[in-house]
């Protein structure tokens, strides 16, 4: 198992023309929708989800990726042009982006942010590919008690990272896990919590929940929000950086990618907070800090490349080890399991194609954004005048064909209906949603290896501690729980998340 | 004792609900032992958590130095709306049709904001109908009937 190898067969299978219309098409819709603000990659991916059955696994994934990662670009444009972010992920670049529109250096500040995005997401990808095959294999030592640890980790990890009561993300998780019960049992086959309905065998269909609540569900919450009616966007001007903005952008490139890697492998930090970071540190390490806020390009390149490098590592967990670090990356593990391959180290042995040619697919991928969101800038910014209450019918469309298709059952829809009033409920009450789905999805994966890592230890509940890989993570996992009730800690994560708002 | 944070008390006093649901709805099945899990166990578990969690939260939500969260006001028009329309969505689309569905769909959907535009409904009309049959029938080839049943007899 070589990298080079490897990464030979990846981008044999990811230059194959079938998987490259796909990547483009995906790095296509996740520009577009990293432009339009009330349109995020997490809907997106959510509505796509049903329709890429049709489509075969890594073709699936290259395009559900291309969507993920495209948005982390196009975000930047929207918050130059128009100081309103695209994505949660381009909030910083509002700051020095649109300064530097008013500045007349729109189209350098483009370019910068292409620039630190490509490097960046390039970086990321090669990360993902150097992690792969040394984390496989450990991971691939793990014993059922170890999976489980590694599972109660990544969910505590998810909801530690994240604002709010960290209490109520616990207890949505415990939700999530709760509806994941319905239906057969996979171990006994029994039948539960079905109310007798035939139609619930199968359990809850996993597009089901996530259509309603994050496309339905975040239709009614962005509609309750006063629609931001887009005046006038800054003209672009030239798209060149002189040669003082390109020595000036070298140095924030790499300190932004460098936080972005570490920050996006982490579960539930993501891509926000990697390009908020990344501005602290230009704040406190860059020569031209003073400038930062006024239009500096430092205040472009760090965050974007940061957010880019986090989009591409932040596959590592979900893709090594089955773990997802966010609500859209469960997305990505339930379009795997829908399509017969069981997430977790072993993908990249079972599926080797699959897997390296997604990763090739992602390089690919950041090189077609960057000919997508430079030359074609003028053309984003037209879609910029589309306004929300021409989108959101499309939206809910796209959704309920999603649904529909996925099983034919009009039951679905009606449950998917349900569950955004039950996401509008929970957003009103302030739990986040996001660990739900996290719950949902890893759910089923923890009951088994809790009931295997039981009959191996023939009962005893203490072998989570006795062996000792398992103790390790769920230490971590203590230690991150306690972190997240710490007054100083919650300050300083609530801290983000207002700077997000 | 006047409950501040209404919101996290609320979200407590679900969670205690659907936990005890589930342990409830658990003890039902088979529990097995430790080392031979039945059904029920691992569920049992997980909703006794949540149970527990619940309680917690409603505790923590109930103490005098707790941040005061109103429960806010619902915005009705765009929840009922929305769903609402899903919900026509799915029953007209086999007696209906898929196309007459989707329009039904894309003119009640924009009654969830303020202004109701007739042209901006007919524009989307236009351009979202043909586009449905262009995705979804054509491209991706789904069996579902266009028109309604009454006109094709099915």
């Amino acid at each position: 198992m070589d990298l080079f190898h490897n990464l030979l067969l990846g981008f044999e299978t990811a230059l194959s023309l079938h998987n490259l219309v796909y990547a483009f098409i995906g790095c296509l819709l996740g520009t577009l929708i990293g432009i339009l603000p009330g349109l995020g990659p997490l809907t997106t991916i959510s509505m796509l989800l049903p329709f890429s059955f049709g489509l075969e696994p890594t073709t699936a994934l290259i395009m559900l990726a291309g969507i993920y990662y495209g948005a982390a670009y196009g975000g930047s444009t929207t918050a130059i042009l128009i100081n309103l972010p695209g994505e949660t992920s381009s909030v910083v670049t509002v700051l020095d982006g649109y300064q530097m529109a008013r500045q007349g250096r729109a189209g350098v500040a483009i370019t910068t942010a292409a620039v630190g995005s490509f490097f960046g997401g390039c970086i990321g990808t090669l990360v993902l590919a150097a992690f792969a095959i040394p984390l496989t294999q450990l991971a691939l030592q793990f014993g059922p008690a170890e999976y489980f640890s590694l599972m109660v980790l990544g969910l505590v990890g998810a909801v530690s990272l994240s604002s709010g009561s960290t209490l109520k993300a616990v207890g949505m998780i415990l939700i999530g896990v709760c509806l994941g019960f319905v239906g057969s049992d996979l171990t006994s086959g029994v039948q539960r919590f079905t109310f007798g309905n035939p139609r619930l065998w199968e359990g809850i269909n996993f597009i089901v929940i996530a259509v309603g609540m994050f496309a339905f569900g975040e239709v009614i919450a962005s509609l309750e929000e006063a629609d931001a009616r887009v005046t006038g966007t800054a003209p672009v001007g030239s798209l060149l950086p002189t040669r003082q903005d390109r020595r000036r952008m070298m140095a924030p490139i790499l300190r932004g990618t460098a936080v972005g890697c570490a920050l996006g492998i982490l579960p539930g930090a993501g891509q926000s907070i990697a390009s908020f970071f990344a501005y602290a540190f230009e704040r406190r390490f860059s020569r031209y800090s003073h400038e930062l806020g006024k239009g500096a390009i430092e205040g472009v390149a760090a965050p974007e490349s940061a957010n880019n490098a986090a989009a591409q590592t932040a596959f590592i967990p979900t893709l090594t080890l089955g773990i997802p670090g966010s609500a859209t990356m469960a997305l990505m593990l339930g379009a795997m399991v829908m399509h017969n391959i069981q997430p977790g180290p072993g993908v990249m042995i079972s599926n080797p194609s699959l897997f390296w040619g997604l990763i090739a697919s992602m390089w690919i991928g950041n090189l077609i954004l960057v000919v997508l969101n430079l030359p074609l800038v003028g053309v984003w910014v037209r879609l910029l005048r589309i306004p929300y209450g021409v989108l959101f019918p499309a939206v809910m469309l796209l959704g309920c064909m999603g649904v529909y298709s996925s099983s034919f059952s009009s039951l679905d829809l009606l449950l998917a209906a349900g569950f955004g009033f039950v996401g509008y409920v929970f957003k009103k009450l302030e739990c986040p949603v996001a660990p739900l789905i996290l719950g949902f999805v890893l759910g089923p994966g923890m009951e088994k290896f809790f009931r295997r890592a039981l009959t191996l230890s023939e009962g005893d509940f203490l072998v989570f501690f006795s062996q000792p890989g398992s103790a390790v993570l769920l230490i971590i996992a203590m230690f991150l729980l306690t972190l997240s009730i710490l007054p100083s800690f919650r300050r300083k994560r609530n801290e983000v998340a207002e700077a997000e708002a | 004792m006047k409950i501040l944070d209404q919101r996290s008390f609320v979200a407590g006093l679900i969670y205690l609900g659907f936990g005890s649901a589930i342990v409830i709805a658990s003890l039902d099945i088979k529990l097995g032992t430790a080392q031979r899990m039945g059904p029920g166990f691992f569920p049992l578990l997980v909703g006794s958590a949540l149970l527990f969690v619940g309680a917690l939260t409603m505790l923590v939500a109930a103490r005098p130095g707790a941040p005061t969260e109103v429960l806010g006001r619902w915005s009705w028009r765009p929840l009922i709306v929305i769903l609402g329309s899903v919900v026509l969505f799915a029953l007209l689309l086999r007696p209906l049709g898929l196309l007459m569905a989707s329009a039904v769909l894309i003119a009640v959907a924009p009654l969830a904001q303020g202004s109701y535009s007739r042209s901006r409904v007919l524009l989307s009309l236009a351009v979202l109908l043909p586009l449905t049959w262009a995705i979804f029938i054509t491209f991706l080839g789904l069996h579902i009937p266009l028109l309604p049943s009454f006109m094709t007899g099915r």
